[in-house]
This record gives structure tokens, sequence and C-alpha cells, in this order.
């Protein structure tokens, strides 16, 4: 029943196939693990002034990988076929597919984290320089992972809520935003206290995913009219009341906008004025359920909005 | 030259017999729950109904074959047929994603996940790539039974260039009555 329940999801919010909500776990945790080895990345410049941004540098960095790992294993238990390609790379051949580059990103990505979880755990030594060039170039990786979740999406030219232009900075805003997020969870149930800068970072990006949002429901509802191409407009057109009208809206308005936009700007917001550790731990949460909230949606609206079998 | 399919909903011709759909399934032994071909619904019970037969419409620049991480799907030199290396195929379901026409199929198995590879309308061709025993492929011509079973020709086959004429002349022949934007051509 639960396999059911994560595969197929819950009665009228059931996704087609062939992508469901195992996808979109595969796009929240890959995006998440990006955001969280950049945000371990930036915090590791800092952990000399502060313990909290020592142990979220530790965390985020060695946690990343892991959490990726779990992704492909949401990826791979859905598509079972995907194995092949694990033991053997090379059949990922076709470079001019995201699915391909995106592919070779991961594992470049898990190399590198790999030799850094080594290091960390002492079986490594190595020149504190080299590990920062290491460290710089799993950073512009972990970014590459967050922006591949979201091209991924938009080389299906025929999906229209895919093919807006406000899905890769939001998949990248929310990813790092997610990332920051489990950080700041982390550093309040680990030292008890949160940094302001993380704070402002989240805020910043909260308000950055704000605009896009807006945007997305304006170029969606654009398309919906100006398109040539009659499935195009209609699916276009499907997939706005899907998210703001039908099956999709609370999920959408209430869980996305609601729960991962506004809830946590006015909690962080709240914490700057009274600093509380559970108001940041609450604000923090909400990022996160926001951010997969969006994938959902995302996947399964566009995949109902389809016309053809 | 290429072969492609063209459906005729010039005079909603389609009468939903399925027959297409029988045939494909019994010629290819297409497994339970995978279509390569499907009669589509537009509008049903409402004025304007239209049924549409899909199958793959082996596009001249095919959005599957772009997409497909592993270079499984690829088109036949010979005839521009849109073929699946089932060897290749890790089905991840991208292509279908990519398909304007729902022509890439996956079978489920039980409750949850997608236990195949790709499957999808092979012009006929069988099996998708033959090969001969010294492993050297096989060029086999290519009949989709689809169009030869069809009673109401809306379903037809056969070189681009022919299609296109036969389409023309229909186009000419109706044209006075002033319906030629109810003709409708998939390439």
């Amino acid at each position: 029943m639960l396999k059911y329940i994560f595969f197929y999801g819950l009665g009228e919010h059931a996704l087609a196939k062939p992508w469901g909500l195992a996808i979109a776990t595969y796009l929240f945790l890959g995006g998440l693990a990006g955001g969280m080895f950049i945000t371990g990345f930036a915090a590791s410049f800092y952990r000399q002034k502060s313990r909290v941004f020592e142990e979220v540098s530790k965390f985020g960095i060695i946690v990343s990988g892991i959490v990726l790992v779990i992704g492909l294993l949401s990826l791979i238990f859905d598509h079972p076929n995907v194995i092949n390609a694990v033991f053997n790379p090379f059949l990922f051949s076709n470079l001019g597919s995201w699915l391909a580059i995106g592919s070779w990103i991961i594992l470049f990505f898990l190399i590198l984290w790999f030799i850094l979880v080594v290091e960390r755990l002492g079986y490594l030594k190595m020149n504190s320089n080299v590990k920062t060039g290491i460290m710089a170039v799993n950073a512009f990786l972990a970014f590459m992972i967050i922006l591949y979740t979201a091209l991924l999406l938009r080389e299906a030219r025929f999906v229209p809520l895919w093919l807006s232009f406000a899905i890769p900075p939001l998949f990248v805003a929310s990813g790092i935003s997610t990332g920051i997020a489990i950080c700041v969870l982390y550093g309040i149930v680990k030292e008890r206290e949160s940094e302001l800068r993380l704070k402002i970072a989240d805020v910043s990006l909260i308000a950055f995913e704000i605009i896009f949002v807006a945007f997305l429901i304006f170029d969606i509802s654009s398309m919906a009219k100006d398109t040539s191409f009659p499935f195009m407009s209609f699916g276009s057109k499907f997939s706005a009341e899907l998210i703001l009208s039908g099956t999709y809206s609370g999920m959408f308005l209430y869980g996305f906008i609601g729960i991962g936009l506004i809830l946590p700007l006015i909690l962080y917001g709240l914490s700057f004025i009274r600093k509380t550790v559970v108001i940041e731990a609450l604000s923090a949460l909400s990022v996160l359920a926001g951010g997969y909230l969006f994938r959902i949606v995302i996947i399964a609206a566009a995949a109902k909005a389809i016309v053809l079998p | 030259m290429p072969l492609k399919f063209l459906m005729d909903v010039y005079n909603t011709k389609c009468i939903k017999c399925k027959g297409c759909e029988a045939i494909c399934k019994n010629f290819n032994e297409v497994p339970d729950g995978v279509f390569r071909i499907k009669v589509v619904t537009i509008n049903e019970g409402q004025e304007g109904q239209l049924n549409l037969p899909m199958p793959c419409l082996h596009c001249n620049d095919p959005p599957c074959l772009k997409v497909c991480p592993t270079h499984a799907i690829w088109k036949r030199q010979e005839d521009g047929v849109v073929l699946v290396n089932k060897d290749v195929c890790i089905g991840c379901g991208y292509c279908a994603s990519a398909c304007p026409f729902g022509a890439p199929q996956f079978r489920r198995s039980g409750a949850f996940g997608l236990d195949g590879k790709m499957d999808k309308c092979s012009f006929c061709v069988q099996p998708f790539n033959p090969k001969d025993a010294s492993g050297k492929e096989i060029f086999r011509e290519p009949k989709p039974r689809c169009a030869m079973v069809c009673p109401t020709q809306t379903i037809n086959a056969g070189e681009q260039a022919e299609l296109a004429k036969t389409l023309r002349e229909r186009a000419l022949e109706k044209m006075s009555a002033g319906a030629l934007e109810r003709l409708f051509l998939f390439f």
C-alpha cells in the first residue's frame, strides 16, 4: 500500500505515468543535495568565526552525497532498468541530452565528494589549497546538479508547464534555499543557535522565488492564449487551471506559496525581531516542505496536462 | 524516401472500431498495458467529436531521439522509420515526456514501477533491429498492419511524397467547399 501511495499518489492526486512521485522526490533530493554542498562550502570560509558554521560546513559537505544517493535510489526503484547505466555509465553516450549530461555531472560530483569525505574522516592527507580547490569544483558541480534538475524538464519541449523560463531560476533558488534550510535546522539541533548570514541568504532566495513564481503564473497563462500549436495552448490552459484552481491548486497555493514561501518569510522576520530557535526551526521546516511540494506540483500538473495518451 | 503515417480525419472517418489497436497487438505481440497505436477521442459526446488513431508518426526530427540519453532510439537511414534498440534502452521514460503524441510506451508491473524498456510503433518492422547469425543487421520491408486493416482508410501509410500528393489532391477537391481547415496532416 505504501509503495502504491509513493508511486501513484492518493486518489485525485494520482500522478500520470511514466514520471510520478518518485521522480519528484529525486528532483527534490537532487536540489537539496546541491544546496547542502553549496551551503557547506560557503560556511567553510567562516568556520573559524563560529561553531555553527563549523558544524554546518561539516554537515553540508558530508551529508549532501548521502542525500543525492537516496534520491538516485528513489529513481532506480521506480525505473529499475536505470541500474544498467549505474554499472555501465558509458551507456550515457548522448551528450546532447540533459539526462546524460546530468548523470555525468552527478558521477563526477560523487567522486569528488567521496574524496572529500575520506579526507574528513582522516584517511587521506591533503594540502588545504588542493582541498579548497576540490571543494570549489564540487560546489560548481552541485550548482549544475540543481540546474540540471530544471533543464531536464525544460528539454521536454511539448510540456507547456516545463517550458516556462521561470522553471530554471525557481529550481536553482529553491534547491539552494532548501539546502540552507536543512543546514540552519542542523545548526539549531546541534548548537542550539543559528547564524544571521544563513538566514539572510535564505530570506533573499525566498524573495527571489516569489518573483519567479509570479512570472511562472504569468508565463503559463500567456502561453495558454498565444501559442499557435493548439495542443500546446490547450495544455498550458489545463496546467494553469490545475495549479491555480484545479486538483493541485491546494498544493501549489497553500502548500508551496503559503507554507513554502510566505510562512518562512514571516517566521524568519519574526526571528529577526525576537531570536527564538523554535521559530527558526519551524521556518526551515516549512521551506523544506514547500520545496518538496513544488516539485510534486510541477511534475504532476504537467503530466496531467498532456493531452494525448 | 521517408515513410510516414497520414491520419485522414478530413471527414471524421474514424469510427473507433479499434481494429488498428487489435491487429497491432496481435501482429506485434504487444504486451498488456502498452499501445503502439491508440484511438484518442477529443470532445467525446459533444459536437465536433473527433476520433484520432495515434501511432508513432516517425517524425523527421524526432524529439524522443534527441533526448534519449543512451542513443537507444534511432532513425533507420533507408526509410526513416524510428526504432528503439532495447538492448541499450534503460527505461528512464524521458522519451515519453518529450514526445507530443504519446508514442513511447512503458509497461508497468504490479502496483508500482516500470518493469520494462520503451516500446513503440515500429511501422511493423519485426523485430526492432533484426540481425542475422553473424550479427549483421537485416533490412525488413515495413508494412504497417493498422493501415492495411483500417476499414475507413483513416490511417494511410507510405512514402512521404506519395502521401503529400494524395493530400494535395484531396485538398484541391474540397477547397471549393471551404473545408480545408478541417484537414489534419501529421508528419
